[in-house]
């Protein structure tokens, strides 16, 4: 086993780990690595902690939720915001 | 003169699809949840006089709903809560990504929460409130609302035996990265 792990080590990993500087670095690409970790970490930190997009409570929370918001507005709903509205306009026209 | 009442109506309107979700979360139940509904239109028709058009309705309307359910429930006394069937039929009408089963289990998760955590992370978690917003709405401060929404994930994973993020894998880089948050 330690075998197996110091031959994967100090194989071709090592090269891929990126620790030896650049002599000659490209100025373009290393600016736009820092711009990238830069905005990551404060969108990560914006996310709400446990209720952000990749939380199983608060997408099955969403939806649940979503399930009973999509549904269309029941007839009763409207048909009292009619009679309220109705009556509110009878009454201005009275005075 | 005529331009209060009816943009009053239309921003009413708007919000009920919402207000209707808070209900069914509140009361568990979609029948009391319908008639929550409709006495919180009837109470916020008759003071929309005290509201003023620009600022937040929904918020307003949702303080409205939640004073009703509170004061309907020390009313009646407290009450055995079942979980009506018709949820799961309306679920099947209208199926989201997650099973009908696992939606089922989720509210029953949901339904056994304290009342102040469960309204706490529907306001923070679905309904896209603010911690400010749902603080005002349930009238406590914004630090009892984060430990509130925090409690009830808690115990929420602990129900439905979800770990964290371990438990799903749509995108694991910015799973990573949420998790430097904890």
């Amino acid at each position: 086993m330690k075998d197996k792990t110091n031959k994967s080590e100090t194989g071709v990993p090592l090269r891929h780990a990126g620790h030896e500087p650049d002599p000659k670095p490209v100025i373009g690409t290393v600016k736009d690595e820092s711009k990238m970790n830069e905005m990551s970490v404060p969108r990560a930190r914006r996310t709400d902690p446990g209720l952000g997009s990749n939380s199983d409570i608060g997408a099955k929370l969403r939806a649940f939720y979503g399930a009973v918001q999509d549904q269309p507005i029941p007839d009763k709903f409207l048909d009292l915001l009619e009679k309220l509205d109705q009556v509110e306009q009878a009454s201005k026209r009275k005075v | 003169m005529l331009e209060q009442p009816p943009s009053f109506k239309r921003e009413l309107l708007a919000t009920l699809p919402s207000l209707r979700a808070f209900a069914v979360s509140l009361s568990g139940r979609h029948d009391k949840a319908d008639d929550l509904v409709q006495d919180t239109m009837m109470k916020a028709w008759a003071k929309q006089d005290s509201f003023q058009m620009g600022t937040n309705i929904k918020a307003w309307l949702f303080t409205i709903l939640r004073n009703e359910f509170y004061s309907q429930m020390r009313k009646r006394g407290r009450e055995v809560q079942d979980t009506d069937g018709a949820f799961t039929e309306r679920m099947s009408v209208h199926p989201s990504q997650y099973g009908v089963l696992d939606m089922a289990d989720f509210k029953k998760a949901l339904d056994s929460l304290p009342h102040d955590q469960r309204e706490a992370i529907v306001l923070i978690g679905a309904s896209g409130f603010s911690y400010e917003e749902a603080a005002e709405i349930c009238n406590c401060a914004v630090g009892t609302m984060k430990s509130r929404v925090s409690r009830a994930r808690t115990r929420l994973q602990e129900q439905l035996g979800i770990s964290g993020e371990a438990d799903y894998g749509p995108d694991a880089v910015s799973a990573q990265v949420t998790s430097q948050g904890f």
